[in-house]
């Protein structure tokens, strides 16, 4: 991630965008047997960039902290024969169900990126993303390239099926009524986002959760929808241990969290238009040095750590915007996302 | 228990008045929990998710593979 991180990174970019072909790959869904196959046989990095030719020869590799061999890599790649840089590619016929894919987005359904930022107060009454680093120095601003791990925005993705979507619309919307939040959505936005996504454990651990909604607007056009609610994850403050050895692993962290959204569904495009959803309040709990994922420190004081997140429609259909919810891979909850199995 | 809730309480409803008071509050904290104008540089990258078609295409173009691989998926928390 760090090599796409901070200033001066954009010739990079335009290098790798100007002379590659970019891929990624969820380290733990490499693909079809035939792809994992080719992967194997290039001797890609585990966690970090490997340079390919099409044929698959490998031409380098880089740890995640800084592609710093892209140079390198074109050098040898301009010096492969014409049958490596330019192979004739057939795809395998695959044969019984060793691949390893990423869960496909459901059919027909409505999906929204999911952002998380942790927040402090701004002197001002409010609130503004946090500054602070991985090592708990005093950070420069995020982008300055300074630090191991500057504060940043972490993103997960919000799928429902078409089934559940339509399930939010009321049979007779008329302005002002209540209705409940169908459980199927409630539960998944409990249970997958309420909580401090870079420390993420909370043990799936709900210590109530309440959410409404309320028809704003109903017309011939549509619907507008406002969702309220408030959610308690995890162990309570109280109980969340300071640098508590796997603390995260035993979720043993905990979350309180207020949302507010809006969400509007246009009659003529039969489809939701608008899912704008933001929930506040505070973190707390997790291992004193880092999260197990993220390298995020968040100093060694056992205190409320403000934090936010906010949901946003996804409307287009790029593969980055197909990347499932982490929580629905097979190697988390699989079908557990949707409610099925544990 | 009834100290933290509150807590809870105190520290969160200010904020949310705040949003309930107008629109433009809620679409601030929306938009400023969203990725920084500098942060999210490799979403300006073209990525390919799907390994044969990305083959496929470097050879046709004539140009190496840029693989990113983590243990997890890459463009979210790892």
């Amino acid at each position: 991630m760090l090599t796409f991180y901070g200033k001066g990174k954009e010739s990079r970019i335009a290098l790798m965008k100007e002379n590659f072909v970019p891929v990624i790959l969820d380290g733990y869904l490499r693909g079809t047997a035939a792809e994992k196959e080719f992967l194997k046989g290039c001797g890609t990095v585990g966690n970090g960039f490997t340079y390919i030719s099409a044929s698959g020869k490998k031409l380098g590799g880089d740890s995640y902290l800084g592609a710093n061999g892209m140079a390198k890599a074109l050098e040898e790649y301009r010096k492969l024969p014409e049958e490596d840089r330019k192979p004739k590619v057939v795809r395998p016929e695959e044969v019984g169900s060793s691949a390893s894919l990423p869960v496909a987005p459901p059919s027909g359904g409505l999906r929204a990126n999911v952002y998380f930022t942790y927040l402090e107060q701004d002197g001002k009454g409010d609130h503004r993303r946090a500054l602070w680093h991985v090592e708990g120095q005093p950070g420069e601003e995020p982008g300055s390239g300074a630090g191991r791990n500057q504060v940043l925005t972490f993103v997960d993705k919000f799928w429902l099926t078409e089934a559940e979507w339509k399930s939010l619309l009321p049979e007779n919307p008329a302005k002002g009524r209540s209705l409940p939040l169908p459980e199927a959505i409630q539960r998944r936005l409990v249970r997958y986002h309420a909580l401090d996504m870079a420390h993420r454990s909370t043990g799936d651990k709900v210590r109530s959760a309440t959410f409404s909604l309320t028809v704003e607007e109903a017309s011939a056009d549509g619907v507008t929808l406002r969702l309220e609610g408030a959610t308690e994850t995890g162990v309570a403050f109280e109980e969340a241990p300071l640098d508590g050895k796997n603390a995260e692993a035993a979720g043993l962290c905990g979350a309180e969290l207020k949302w507010l959204g809006t969400l509007h569904y246009d009659a003529k495009k039969k489809a939701f238009d608008r899912f704008q959803v933001v929930a506040l309040g505070n973190g707390w709990g997790g291992n004193r040095k880092q999260a197990a994922t993220t390298n995020f420190y968040r100093g060694g004081d056992h205190r409320r750590w403000p934090m936010g997140v906010a949901f946003e429609l996804l409307t287009t259909d790029r593969p980055i915007d197909r990347i499932p919810p982490q929580n629905a891979n097979p190697y988390r909850g699989g079908d557990a996302y949707f409610g099925k199995g544990k | 228990m009834i100290k933290q809730a509150a807590y809870f309480i105190i520290s969160a409803l200010p904020a949310l008045a705040q949003d309930r008071s107008g629109a433009e509050s809620f679409e601030r904290r929306h938009a400023h929990m969203k990725p920084q104008a500098d942060e999210w540089k490799w979403a300006q990258v073209p990525w390919m998710s799907d390994l044969g078609e990305a083959r496929k295409k470097a050879a046709a173009e004539g140009k190496p593979l840029y693989v990113w691989t983590m243990a997890g998926e890459p463009l979210g928390q790892c």
